[in-house]
C-alpha cells in the first residue's frame, strides 16, 4: 500500500467514523427535545438558539436532525450487513456446492435483477406495510443479491488453488473450508462492496420515508422530515435543505471511504499481479490478507508457482 | 438467429417468474384480500363473512391453483380488479401510461446524450479541468437523494424564479422539471461509470497502436475506444432506465405529475393490491423488453457477440 493512498483510506475511515460516531451519539448533545411542539415559535429561521431553524410545529431542525440519525444510518448498517451476510452465505455455498443448489441460487438472483430495484423495494414495503422494520426487511430482500453473485464468481475463482486443495486433504469440512479458508480470501472486495452499497441504502432507504413508506409518524427520519416539511417550502426551504445535507454528508462520507478502500485495494493487486481487470468486484483479494498468505505457504508446499493461480480463468 | 431465439425464450422464462414473485408478494401483507375488500366497503368484519368473502374470492384454494388463475388472465391482459375502484386494473394503469411513458423515454434518452460526450471529454483529458468539474458535479449529484434535488429544482424553478407551474397547468412544459431531474441525476452517475470504462479502454494496446500511426486523439476516441465500449454502455443504458423507472416514483410525487408512479402509491395507501401486482409487473416487463432488445440489437450487430468471443468490459 502507497504512503498517499494509506493516508487517504485512513482519512476516509475516519470521516465514515465521525459520522457514525456523531450518528450515535448526537441524541445525548441535542439542544432540544426533538418532539417538542410549540405553535409559538414555528417556522423560525436559523437563529442562535435553533440553529437550523423550526418546522410547521416548532420543533427544533437541529435536534431532529441529531435524533433521526441512528434510524437513517444504522438501519442502512443493518440492512447492508444482513444483505452482505445472506447474500454472501447463498453465494459461497453456491459456488463450492454447485449442482442444483448454485442452479436454484443464481436462478434466484437473475430474477430479483429483472425487477427495476427500486420498484421492488417500494412495492414490497408498502405491501407489508410502514415502519422502519419493514423497509429494513424490504430493502434487504433486495440488496442480498449482489453479494451472492460477486461472492459466488470470486469462489470460483480460488476454488481450485492448493491451500484450498491442501485443507481438504488436511481434513477440514465444507463449512471450514468456506468460512476459515474461503471467506477470508475474498472478503476485501465485498466489503468495498458494501461500503459503496450503505451510501444507495442510505438513499433509498430516505426516499421510502420520503414517499410516506419508511418509519412510522412518531419516530424521527431525515426523508420524512423532508416530505413534512415539503408543505411550508416557501416559507421555510431550512426544513429540507439541513436534512437533505446531512444525508450528502453521510452518503458521500461512505461512498469516499469505499472508493478509497477500493483504489487502495487495486493498486494493491496492480503491483503484485497483472491480472485482466474484470470489473470492480471481480478482483483478488490484498497479498497481506492471513489467508493469502496461507495460500502462499501452501504453494511452495506443493511445489506450485505462486503466481499459477492468477491464470485460472475468471468465470 | 437461434441466439435471438434463446433471447426470447429467456425473457418469456424470466417473465413467468416475475410474475409468482408478483403474485407471492401480496401474501407478505398483513391482512387479506376479504379483509380489505370489506372494510373497504364498510362492512362488519367477523370471521363468517370473512370466510364467505374468501370463498366468494376463492382465496381459500391452494395457492398454486390461484396462481394459475391469475396467470392465465393476466397472459389475456386482464390482471384483476382494482379492490377501490372496482375497475379493471389494466385500464387504469393504461390510463397512467403515458405520462409516465413520457418521462421515463425522454430521461432515458437526454442522459444518455448528456452523459457520453460528457464522459468523453472527461476521459480525454483525465485529470483535467473539465474533468475535475464533471466529475464534482456528478459526485454530488448522485450523493443527493433524487427527491432533494426534486425539491430543490422544485423551490428555485417553481416557486422563485416562477418558471413554471407548482400545480398542473400546461402538460409540456409541466414535464420540463421532472424530466430534468431524471434524466441529469441519471446522467451524473452514467457519466462516471462511462468514464472509467472508457478509461480501461484507454490503457489497451491497439488505442497506442493507433497513436502511433498518427490518428488524432478525438479519432481515435469517437472510433474505436467509444465503438468498442458500446456493449457495457448499453448494458449501463439498461440500468439507467431501470433507475428512471424507479425515479418515477419519487419525481412524480415531487412534482405532482399523475402518472402510474402515484397511481401505486395510493394504491398502497388503500391496499388495493390488484394494481400494485399489476404495477411491478408491467414496470418488470418493460425492463425486460428493453433488456431483450438491447441484447438483440447486440446480436445483430456486433460480430463479436454473434460469434461468442469475450468481448471487452464485460462482466
Amino acid at each position: 500500500m502507497k504512503g498517499n493512498g494509506k493516508k487517504s483510506v485512513l482519512f476516509a475511515g475516519a470521516l465514515v467514523f465521525a459520522v457514525v460516531l456523531v450518528s450515535v451519539l448526537g441524541q445525548f448533545i441535542m439542544p432540544c427535545d426533538p418532539q417538542k411542539t410549540d405553535l409559538s415559535i414555528s417556522l423560525l429561521s436559523p437563529n442562535s438558539a435553533f440553529w437550523f431553524g423550526t418546522d410547521k410545529l416548532g420543533r427544533c431542525i437541529f435536534s431532529r436532525i441529531l435524533a433521526g440519525a441512528p434510524n437513517t444510518v444504522l438501519s442502512a448498517v443493518i440492512v447492508t450487513a444482513a444483505s452482505f451476510a445472506i447474500g454472501t452465505f447463498l453465494g459461497i455455498t453456491a459456488a463450492y456446492f454447485g449442482k442444483l443448489y448454485e442452479k436454484v441460487v443464481m436462478t434466484a438472483t437473475t430474477l430479483f435483477q429483472a425487477f427495476p430495484k427500486f420498484i421492488l423495494i417500494v412495492a414490497l414495503a408498502g405491501i407489508m406495510g410502514t415502519g422502519l422494520k419493514n423497509s429494513i426487511i424490504a430493502l434487504t430482500l433486495v440488496y442480498w443479491v449482489p453479494y451472492a453473485r460477486v461472492s459466488r464468481s470470486l469462489v470460483l475463482e480460488i476454488k481450485h488453488i492448493d491451500y484450498i486443495k491442501a485443507a481438504q486433504i488436511c481434513g477440514a469440512g465444507p463449512m471450514a473450508v468456506l468460512f476459515r479458508y474461503i471467506l477470508p480470501n475474498i472478503a476485501a472486495p465485498l466489503i468495498v462492496e458494501c461500503m459503496l452499497d450503505i451510501g444507495g441504502v442510505i438513499l433509498s432507504l430516505a426516499s421510502l420515508s420520503y414517499l410516506g413508506l419508511g418509519s412510522a409518524k412518531p419516530a424521527i427520519e431525515w426523508g420524512s422530515m423532508m416530505s413534512e416539511a415539503k408543505q411550508v417550502m416557501l416559507q421555510a426551504p431550512w426544513g429540507i435543505i439541513f436534512p437533505g445535507i446531512a444525508i450528502f454528508i453521510v452518503v458521500s462520507a461512505f461512498n469516499y471511504f469505499g472508493e478509497k478502500l477500493g483504489e487502495s485495494f487495486y493498486s494493491d493487486r496492480r503491483k503484485t499481479a497483472d491480472t485482466v481487470n474484470k470489473g470492480r468486484c471481480l478482483n483478488r483479494p490484498e497479498p497481506d490478507e492471513p489467508g493469502s498468505s496461507l495460500k502462499n505457504r501452501s504453494a511452495k508446499m506443493f511445489g506450485g508457482d505462486e503466481c499459477q493461480d492468477r491464470k485460472t480463468p475468471v468465470k | 438467429m437461434i441466439k435471438i431465439l434463446r433471447t426470447i425464450v429467456k425473457t418469456a422464462l424470466l417473465l413467468i417468474a416475475i410474475s409468482l414473485v408478483s403474485f407471492l408478494i401480496t401474501f407478505l401483507a398483513p391482512s387479506d384480500a376479504a379483509q380489505i375488500m370489506l372494510e373497504a366497503q364498510g362492512n362488519l368484519v367477523t370471521e363468517e363473512t370473512l370466510s364467505v368473502k374468501r370463498a366468494e374470492l376463492g382465496l381459500d384454494r391452494p395457492v398454486l391453483v390461484q396462481y394459475g388463475d391469475w396467470l392465465g388472465g393476466a397472459l389475456r391482459g386482464d390482471l384483476g380488479r382494482s379492490f377501490k375502484s372496482g375497475k379493471p386494473v389494466r385500464q387504469e394503469l393504461l390510463n397512467a401510461l403515458p405520462n409516465t411513458a413520457l418521462l421515463t423515454i425522454v430521461s432515458t434518452v437526454l442522459s444518455v446524450i448528456l452523459a457520453i460526450p460528457a464522459a468523453m471529454m472527461s476521459a480525454k483529458r483525465k485529470n483535467g479541468l473539465l474533468d475535475g468539474a464533471l466529475g464534482a458535479v456528478s459526485y454530488i449529484l448522485i450523493s443527493f437523494p433524487s427527491f432533494f434535488v426534486s425539491l430543490v429544482a422544485l423551490y428555485i424553478f417553481a416557486l422563485k424564479l416562477g418558471w413554471f407551474n407548482v400545480i398542473g397547468g400546461d402538460r409540456i412544459r409541466d414535464a420540463v422539471l421532472p424530466i430534468g431531474v431524471l434524466s441529469i441525476t441519471t446522467a451524473a452517475w452514467m457519466t462516471r461509470q462511462v468514464r472509467s470504462l472508457l478509461l480501461k479502454e484507454y490503457s489497451k494496446d491497439y488505442v497506442f497502436a493507433c497513436r502511433s500511426r498518427g490518428a488524432g486523439e478525438g479519432y481515435i476516441m469517437r472510433k474505436h475506444i467509444l465503438k468498442n465500449c458500446m456493449l457495457p454502455i448499453s448494458t449501463l443504458v439498461g440500468i439507467s432506465f431501470a433507475s428512471i423507472l424507479g425515479g418515477t416514483l419519487i419525481v412524480e410525487n415531487v412534482f405532482n405529475w399523475s402518472g402510474m408512479g402515484q397511481l401505486v402509491m395510493k394504491a398502497i395507501t388503500n391496499r388495493d393490491y390488484p394494481v400494485i401486482q399489476g404495477y411491478v409487473i408491467f414496470m418488470s416487463l418493460s425492463l425486460l423488453v428493453l433488456n431483450a432488445l438491447i441484447d438483440m440489437l447486440y446480436l445483430i450487430v456486433d460480430p463479436r457477440v454473434r460469434a461468442g468471443t469475450e468481448v471487452a468490459g464485460e462482466r
